[in-house]
Order: structure tokens, then C-alpha cells, then sequence
């Protein structure tokens, strides 16, 4: 078990009042498994994503990552642990606009206190990897969109985390590029034994997932596993 | 070496208001740096003029304005010059003439404002000058003659040379001598025979001030008091009390000096807090991604910090170039000397000592400024921005 979360709660205060995000939700999800948040807009898939990214912190309930009770973690820990165990790919992908392709994969790297030359060679193997040797220099405005979000698995991989969470990485995509990208995670969960959480209401996502979550009640339950 | 290239890249990406924030800056430091020297220029001047007359006792009419030495105005009977002279304590008593900023001069030499023009008996001109020496060729005025040595910013702003007329008052007076000279009042000086300076400002039998130097082991107060008792109307200024005079003038200029350097370092910091402030909130994502793929707090803030210092460094900068060529404008103007003869003197001009307080000050603003950017962009909310903010 990679992650697990137990009666996790996220409230919000607006003024006097208290809006509940999601509640009580309990997710268990395997090493190296696939794995799908489905639910409609607002139904706090990115609130959970937040969640088990430690970017933000819960209500109530706790995560454990590999067994580890993160809510004992100090702000620099979940920093230190984020940096090391967690990769974020995002639904606008995010890149550093001043960076080329090549930094921004190094930027977590460089975070990390990777020398820089392994650094350069490390970003540059895995560009490859997605096929964009070509583009190591191009500044992410002078790439497709396709090419941005590669960019931006890329660099979640950066520091080899086990768990890759993805907020709606097709969201910005044509139908073919947004296929591409799911194949891309998944060939990564194959492969290299990546875990993927991604968020989605794409049903196509849904199908190949190995476990999905579907939102219910403020909360996620656990609607599908396919043995492959 | 990252995060200064990526801050590079970040102010160049908004351009137009880095160039007009750096801009902005460096005019602050051009005119930290213009004032500085013009008060720096002026505090030597009036600092020089105590140097003239050391261990003398100056007399003055009484109620007369004196900057240092000199009296703005007033007049003294010249026989008052016999008098001090019959005063035992007295080894020399010297008439002097002073007359600054002569105006309504009418033909060949139009003289700007801060020109002097001196007079006293030719064979006292070492009491004012001392080892002055002139330029080749020149010569001492003669006794009672129509001549007049002067000093070289006068010459070379109006190519004046030895054998040049100049015409003061419808009075023609024949060049005989440059002063080949540091001082910023004697540069500007036109020395005559006293007898002929009393003609052309109509200073029949009068003078304005009387350079008494006491023999040998009396000392200056004693002379001072002995001369105050013994003639009537007149007013003595030791060395001492020309210095406490001194004092307040210079603290003023420094006061001011100090204060519109305050007033244009926290305009400085300002703009560049205010500049950075758009700039982070700006990229409110970019830094919120920074902290999600694990980023440190202080990372960030050093990414700000970063960049809000090489605005003040580069403003600094040009600042300081600014400053030096608009210093070297103004002693140009003041002193008449052409700005490239001024050029190899810049260091004089604008110290060292100055050229690193303004670019440390820049910089230090530069990196102050970044402070309140960088803790309302850490107070930030991660996830809000990441989620609401594209």
C-alpha cells in the first residue's frame, strides 16, 4: 500500500458559515497501480488530489504514505517529502514560463540538490523518454499543448516519485494529444512502476483505470478494480 | 546561478517596466549623486575659504555679513589700515577690496555669477595667494597700473591669455598673469591693484576688509580684543570664530544633503516594493507551482529577493554613470572648466566612497524592497492558487 487515507475531511469557513469540500473519505491504493478520481465539477476531486499531494491540510482524518502518518510531518518535511515521493502534473501545465523545456525538468532537481550535471543528463534522458529531444530549449510558449504537458510529466518525474498525481492532464487537450498523454501515464504505471492518481471526468480514463473512485456523497468510493 | 538566470529572464520578460523601474532608480541615484557632489563641491568651497588668512585676524565693518574671511559689503575708512599698523601686537595689516559677484559688467568679459574680484596693494598679493604660481609668462600687476592677473577658469572659459584686455566697468585692464590654481575661488578670481579696484567699483579711499597678522607669539584673541578696543565701528574675526561660523553652514548642507538622500532611497524602495508586488502577484501560479514540486519557502523568497536586487544593482549602475556625467556638468558649469578637462578628475569629483554607498544602498533597497513580496507571495494559499488562478 502506497497511500491511505482515513475519514479525510476538508472544510472550508466562508464568514459564518462552513462548507464541507469532502467528507470521511477513505482511499487505499496499491503501489503501481492506476488509479481514477471521477466525479463532476466541484465534487472535490481536486480538493482530495490536494489532499494526498500534501499541499494543503486536512480537516480531520489522516493520510498515511507508505505506512508514515503524514499529518505528524513538519511544514518542511511534507516539503522534503513531496519533493522526493510525490509528482504533480497539472490540468494547464504549469511549466515556468521563463524556463526552457530542459530547465523546468530540472527544477525539481535542482530543489532536490542533484548535481547539475546529472541534472542536464537526467532531464535530457527523460525528454527523450516522451520524445522531445528536439524541443530541450524551446520555451514552453514556442511548444504545442501536447508538448507542454509532456514537458510536465516529465518534470514530475524529475525526482523519481513513486506516486504521480495528475489534476485533469487531458482538460487542456485535443481528444487525440489528451489520448496520448493517458498513454504516456500509462505506460509509465507499467513500466516503471509509476503510482498514478489522476482526476478525470473522462470516461475513457475511467475504462482503463485499474481502480476508480467515484464521488458520492462528499465523499469517493471505490466503484471499479480491473485485474489486468 | 539558476535562480539569477531565471530572474533575468523574468525581468526581461515585462521589459518596458523593468527599463522604466530601473530607469526610475537610477535617476533617484543620479541625483543622490549630483546633489552629493554639488554639496560636496560647495562645503569645499566655503571649507577653502576658511583656509585663507590661517592664524590671521580678519576685520570687517561692523554688522557686515561675512562668509568666512570675506564680508558681503560694508566698508571701512582705508587710514583704519595706518591705525592697525600703529598697534604694537601687529605685524602687517593688509587692505583688501573683496567684491563678489560683480554684476551689471559691461563689454569684452561677461561674468557669470560666483566671480570674484579682488583688490589689494600689489605687494601684499602673497597675503591672498600665497605660492600660487602663474601660468608661463605671466607677471604680477604693477603698482597703480591698469593690470590684472586672473584665475584660470576665467581664462580658458573666455581664451584669455597674458596681453588680453578685459573690460571691467569701461575700464580696459590688461591680462598680465594666469593663476595656475586649484582653488575654486581663485580660479574665478580677477586680481587688481587696490587702487584700481577702488576706482572701477567707486570704492574711493575705502576698502572692506583688513587681513591683520599678529607678530610672532601674539596670539589672535589677544589681537582680536586689542583691535576691537582700539577702533571704532570695525568688527575682528579670528580663526576660531570663523570656524564656529563655518560649522552650522556645513551641518545645514549636510543635514539637506542627508535628508533628500533619505527622501529619494525610500521613493527608490517604494517603486521597486510596489513594482515587485505586481510582478509576484503576477505570478502567483508560477510560484505556487515552485512551492507544489517542492520548492522551499526560502527558495522563493530568494527568487524574489533576487530579482527586486538586480533592479536596484542595475539602477544603480546607471545611476552612478548618470551621476558622474551630470556631477561633472554642473562642476563644469560652476567652475567654467570644459567637461572633458573635468573628466580625469571624476574620482575627485564623485568620490569613490560615494559611487560604492550608492550602489550598496541600491542594492540593499533592491533587496528590502523584495522582503514584503516575498512574505505576502509565502502567506499564500497553495492549492487556491493552483486551482482557481490560470
Amino acid at each position: 500500500m502506497i497511500l491511505e487515507t482515513q475519514n479525510l475531511t476538508k472544510t472550508y469557513q466562508f464568514g459564518s458559515s462552513t462548507i464541507t469540500v469532502i467528507k470521511n473519505v477513505n482511499l487505499e491504493i496499491e503501489n503501481g497501480t492506476f488509479v481514477s478520481i471521477v466525479g463532476p465539477s466541484g465534487s472535490g476531486k481536486t480538493t482530495l488530489l490536494n489532499l494526498i499531494g500534501l499541499l494543503s491540510h486536512p480537516t480531520s482524518g489522516k493520510i498515511f504514505f507508505k505506512g508514515e502518518d503524514t499529518s505528524q510531518l513538519s511544514e518542511r518535511e511534507r516539503r522534503k517529502f513531496r519533493l522526493s515521493n510525490i509528482g504533480f502534473v497539472f490540468q494547464t501545465f504549469n511549466l515556468i514560463p521563463t524556463l526552457t523545456a530542459q530547465e523546468n525538468v530540472e527544477l525539481p532537481m535542482a530543489f532536490a540538490r542533484v548535481k547539475p550535471d546529472t541534472q542536464r543528463e537526467r532531464a535530457k534522458d527523460l525528454l527523450q523518454l516522451v520524445g522531445l529531444t528536439h524541443r530541450t530549449c524551446h520555451r514552453p510558449k514556442q511548444l504545442s499543448a501536447g508538448e507542454m504537458q509532456r514537458v510536465a510529466i516529465v518534470r514530475a518525474l524529475a525526482n523519481d516519485p513513486s506516486l504521480i498525481i495528475a489534476d485533469e492532464p487531458t482538460g487542456e487537450l485535443d481528444t487525440q494529444t489528451g489520448l496520448n498523454i493517458i498513454n504516456l501515464l500509462l505506460n509509465l504505471c507499467k513500466t516503471q512502476g509509476k503510482t498514478i492518481v489522476i482526476a478525470t471526468h473522462d470516461e475513457k480514463i475511467k475504462k482503463i483505470a485499474d481502480v476508480v473512485y467515484e464521488s458520492y456523497a462528499r465523499s469517493f468510493v471505490r466503484t471499479t478494480v480491473q485485474n489486468r | 546561478m539558476r535562480i539569477t538566470r531565471m530572474c533575468l529572464r523574468n525581468l526581461l520578460r515585462r521589459r518596458v517596466r523593468t527599463l522604466l523601474t530601473i530607469f526610475a532608480i537610477g535617476l533617484a541615484a543620479m541625483f543622490i549623486i549630483a546633489v552629493g557632489a554639488t554639496t560636496s563641491r560647495y562645503i569645499t568651497v566655503i571649507k577653502e575659504m576658511n583656509l585663507f588668512f590661517t592664524g590671521d585676524v580678519i576685520v570687517v565693518a561692523r554688522g557686515v555679513f561675512v562668509v568666512q574671511a570675506f564680508p558681503i559689503g560694508g566698508t571701512i575708512q582705508e587710514d583704519v589700515v595706518d591705525t592697525l599698523a600703529a598697534i604694537e601686537e601687529v605685524q602687517t595689516a593688509t587692505p583688501i577690496l573683496f567684491i563678489p559677484n560683480p554684476s551689471k559688467t559691461q563689454g569684452t568679459l561677461e561674468l557669470m555669477p560666483g566671480n570674484i574680484t579682488i583688490g589689494l596693494p600689489t605687494k601684499d598679493i602673497s597675503v591672498l595667494v600665497g605660492p600660487t604660481p602663474l601660468r608661463p609668462n605671466g607677471s604680477w600687476p604693477s603698482v597703480n597700473s591698469s593690470q590684472a592677473v586672473i584665475g584660470a577658469a576665467l581664462a580658458d572659459k573666455y581664451n584669455l591669455t597674458v596681453g588680453s584686455t578685459i573690460t571691467l566697468r569701461e575700464h580696459d585692464i590688461t591680462v598680465t598673469g594666469v593663476l595656475e590654481t586649484r582653488s575654486a575661488i581663485l580660479l574665478h578670481t580677477i586680481i587688481l591693484p587696490l587702487k584700481l579696484a577702488q576706482k572701477i567699483y567707486g570704492y574711493n579711499m575705502l576698502i572692506n576688509m583688513i587681513v591683520v597678522k599678529p607678530k610672532t607669539g601674539i596670539s589672535c584673541e589677544t589681537l582680536a580684543d586689542r583691535i576691537e578696543s582700539e577702533v571704532d565701528g570695525i568688527k575682528t574675526l579670528t580663526e576660531t570664530e570663523r570656524t564656529e561660523f563655518l560649522q552650522p553652514i556645513l551641518d545645514e548642507a549636510e543635514l539637506w544633503n542627508t535628508g533628500l538622500r533619505t527622501a529619494l532611497f525610500l521613493i527608490s524602495l517604494i517603486l521597486i516594493t510596489n513594482i515587485s508586488i505586481i510582478n509576484t502577484f503576477e505570478r502567483r501560479r508560477d510560484f505556487a507551482t515552485l512551492y507544489a514540486i517542492g520548492a522551499s519557502k526560502l527558495t522563493v523568497t530568494r527568487i524574489v529577493i533576487t530579482e527586486t536586487t538586480l533592479l536596484g544593482f542595475f539602477g544603480g549602475i546607471i545611476g552612478t554613470i548618470l551621476g558622474a556625467i551630470s556631477s561633472i556638468l554642473i562642476v563644469s558649469y560652476y567652475t567654467s572648466i570644459p567637461a572633458i578637462m573635468i573628466f580625469p578628475d571624476l574620482l575627485t569629483i564623485v568620490p569613490p566612497r560615494l559611487i560604492a554607498e550608492i550602489l550598496s544602498a541600491s542594492v540593499l533597497i533592491g533587496a528590502l524592497a523584495g522582503i514584503v513580496p516575498a512574505v505576502t507571495i509565502g502567506r499564500a494559499k497553495l492549492e487556491e492558487i493552483l486551482r482557481y488562478e490560470y
